[in-house]
C-alpha cells in the first residue's frame, strides 16, 4: 500500500505540474464562494456561527470533492484509455482507487486547511480561531475525514454511473447544490419542512454539520453521533457495492473501454 | 501454452464472437486477422478479462484464465490500440515509475527493468520528457515499454504500429522481434500489416463473423505455388469449377481462379479445353488473405 500511494502522490504532483492555473483559479473561486457567504449572511453573526459556517463550508466543499472524484477519475481515464489498463495490473482495482482516495483526501483537507486559515484572514477572525481548544478541533478534523472518506465512497455510485452514461457532471451538479443549500450551511435545518428534515438527515455531511455546531457550543448529543455512524456506513458500504456491481455489469457489455 | 476453447461473446443486440478456438505454443507468436467487426478485439479483451465472454474458456499454462483473474494480471500484457496505455501529460519515467508500482515492483526492481528497458528501445533521451510532447511512433514505443514493466509472458498487441510511418514501423518491428527472441514471450498480435505479421509470426488466424475462418502457417501459406488462371465463362463449366475448392470471382466474362494444385486442375479434361491464361502469382500473406476473404 506505501508503493501504491507513493506512486499515486507521484500522479498528483504531476496532474498539479501540468494543470497548475486550473487549480489556482479552482481555489480562488473557492475563497470568493466564502467570502461572498460570509458578508451576504454571516457579518453579523457571533464568532461561533462565524466558526461553523467556515468550517461546514469547506466541508461542503472537501464533500463535494470527494463525490465527484471517482465519477471523474473514471471519465478520464476511460477517455485517456488508461482503465482499462488499471484492471491489467496487478493491484486489485479497488485497492487502486483506495489509495487514489487515500492521496486525493489528505490533498483536499490540506487545502480546506490553507484555505480556512485564508478565510479566517480575511474576514478578520483570526482571534476566534484561538478561542476554540485543541479537543475541539481533534474532533471536529475526524468528524471531516469520517464524512468525506464517506463521500468518496457513495462517489462510486457516479463513478459507475460514469461508466454508461460516460458525462454526468449535471447529476452531480444537482447533488452539490442540493447540499450547498439543504444541509445546514447557509439555512436552519429546522425552518425546513417535515419531509426535507428527514431527507437531509440520511446524508452525512447534515449530520456532520449538526455536530460540527454541537462540538463548538458543547451540546454533543448522544443521538446525533449515532445516525452520523449510521449515514457514514451507509454511504461506505453502498458506494462500495453499487460500483461494484456496475463494474462487473461494465465488463458484461463491454463498456469498460468506450468513451 | 495458450488455448482458447469455443469462446462466445454475445451483447445485447449483437453476436461478437461465435464460438472461436485456437491455441498458441509457448514462446511463439500468431497473428490474429481479420476485417474491421470480425471479433478481433473483443477476443483479446475476453483474453485478458476486461470483457466477460459469454461461453467457453481459456487456459493459459493449464490455468483457467476465466476462474483466475489474478493469474492474468500477473502473466499477461495488453498494449490496446493507440497508446492507451500512458498518461500523456507525466513524463515517461513517471509512467514507467507509476506502472511499475501498480504492477507491484520494488523501487529496485522498477529501476532494474526501467533501465533494460530504455536501453532496448533507445529511450534514454526521452526520460524526462512529458509523453504528449513525443512524437507518434516514440509514444507507441513508450506505451509497450510500460507494458513490458512486469515483465508479462503472455504479451497481447493490438495494432502496434498503426498510425505509424514507414521508418517506425520498421523500428518497431525490429523491436518485437528483439522481444520474442530475447524476452522469450508468447506473443499475439492482431494487425492489418501483413508485413509486421509475416515478419513476425508463425502463425495467423483469421476472423470472420467472430468465428474461425482458418488457422494456419505462414510459411506453408507463403511457400505455395499460387496460379492465376483464366478460364472463358460458360455456364456450363460453373459445375466443373465448383468441383474444385479454389477460390473463384467473375472479371469481365471470364472465371479467375486462383489455384494452388495445377496438376489436380489439369486433369479435368473440360476445364483444360477452356483455360485463357495461366499466371503465377506473387503469394505474400495480403494476397492469400485477399483472396480467402473475397
Amino acid at each position: 500500500m506505501r508503493r501504491l500511494i507513493k506512486a499515486e502522490w507521484t500522479m498528483l504532483i504531476g496532474e498539479i505540474k501540468q494543470y497548475y492555473l486550473n487549480y489556482i483559479f479552482y481555489n480562488t473561486g473557492m475563497v470568493i464562494l466564502f467570502f461572498g457567504l460570509f458578508y451576504n449572511y454571516y457579518s453579523e453573526a457571533d464568532d461561533t456561527k462565524v466558526l461553523a459556517m467556515l468550517i461546514c463550508a469547506i466541508l461542503w466543499q472537501i464533500c463535494t470533492n470527494g463525490l465527484q472524484y471517482l465519477c471523474y477519475l473514471i471519465q478520464d481515464e476511460a477517455m485517456m484509455g488508461t482503465l482499462e489498463q488499471m484492471f491489467l495490473t496487478r493491484t486489485s482495482f479497488f485497492s487502486i482507487l483506495f489509495s487514489k482516495i487515500f492521496v486525493n483526501m489528505i490533498f483536499v483537507i490540506l487545502k480546506g486547511i490553507i484555505l480556512f486559515f485564508i478565510c479566517a484572514v480575511l474576514f478578520h477572525k483570526v482571534s476566534m480561531l484561538m478561542s476554540v481548544g485543541l479537543l475541539k478541533y481533534i474532533e471536529i478534523v475526524t468528524v471531516i475525514i469520517i464524512t468525506v472518506f464517506s463521500f468518496y465512497c457513495i462517489g462510486g455510485v457516479f463513478g459507475g454511473l460514469s461508466l454508461y452514461y460516460k458525462r454526468i457532471s449535471s447529476i452531480l451538479n444537482v447533488v452539490n447544490y442540493f447540499l450547498l443549500m439543504f444541509t445546514g450551511i447557509i439555512g436552519d435545518i429546522n425552518s425546513y419542512n417535515v419531509f426535507l428534515r428527514y431527507i437531509i438527515r440520511i446524508i452525512p455531511v447534515t449530520n456532520a454539520n449538526i455536530l460540527i455546531n454541537e462540538i463548538l457550543s458543547d451540546h454533543v448529543k448522544l443521538q446525533d453521533v449515532l445516525l452520523f455512524a449510521e449515514t457514514v456506513l451507509i454511504f461506505f458500504v453502498g458506494g462500495n457495492v453499487v460500483l461494484n456491481l456496475l463494474i462487473k455489469k461494465a465488463k458484461r457489455e463491454g463498456k469498460l473501454g468506450q468513451y | 501454452m495458450l488455448k482458447v476453447q469455443d469462446l462466445k461473446k454475445v451483447y445485447k443486440n449483437k453476436v461478437a464472437l461465435q464460438g472461436v478456438s485456437f491455441s498458441v505454443k509457448s514462446q511463439s507468436a500468431i497473428g490474429l486477422i481479420g476485417d474491421n467487426g470480425a471479433g478481433k478485439t473483443t477476443l483479446i479483451k475476453c483474453i485478458s478479462g476486461l470483457v466477460a465472454p459469454t461461453s467457453g474458456s481459456v487456459y493459459f499454462d493449464n490455468v483457467n484464465l476465466m476462474k483466475n483473474p489474478k493469474y492474468i494480471h500477473n502473466t499477461v500484457g495488453v498494449l490496446l490500440e493507440g497508446a492507451r496505455n500512458l498518461y500523456h501529460f507525466l513524463t515517461v519515467d513517471y509512467n514507467l515509475n507509476y506502472f511499475g508500482y501498480l504492477n507491484q515492483l520494488s523501487s529496485i526492481e522498477i529501476a532494474d527493468r526501467k533501465a533494460y528497458l530504455l536501453k532496448m528501445f533507445d529511450a534514454e533521451k526521452y526520460k524526462d520528457q512529458p509523453v504528449n510532447e513525443l512524437s507518434r511512433g516514440t509514444q507507441q514505443k513508450i506505451a509497450l515499454m510500460v507494458t513490458l514493466m512486469k515483465n508479462p509472458q503472455l504479451l497481447i498487441l493490438d495494432e502496434p504500429t498503426l498510425g505509424l510511418d514507414l521508418v517506425a514501423t520498421i523500428r518497431m518491428t525490429d523491436l518485437l522481434r528483439q522481444i520474442i527472441q530475447e524476452e522469450h514471450k508468447t506473443v499475439i498480435i492482431i494487425s492489418h500489416d501483413m508485413t509486421l505479421i509475416s515478419g513476425l509470426c508463425e502463425r495467423v488466424v483469421y476472423l470472420k463473423n467472430g468465428k474461425v475462418d482458418f488457422d494456419e502457417q505462414i510459411n506453408s501459406i507463403v511457400n505455395e505455388n499460387i496460379y492465376e488462371v483464366k478460364i472463358k465463362a460458360d455456364s456450363s463449366l460453373e459445375e466443373e469449377i465448383q468441383s474444385f475448392d479454389f477460390p473463384v470471382r467473375q472479371e469481365d466474362g471470364i472465371y479467375v481462379l486462383e489455384v494452388n494444385n495445377m496438376e489436380k486442375m489439369m486433369k479435368n479434361k473440360i476445364l483444360k479445353d477452356n483455360v485463357i491464361s495461366i499466371e503465377k502469382q506473387v503469394n505474400d500473406l495480403a494476397h492469400f488473405i485477399k483472396m480467402r476473404s473475397l
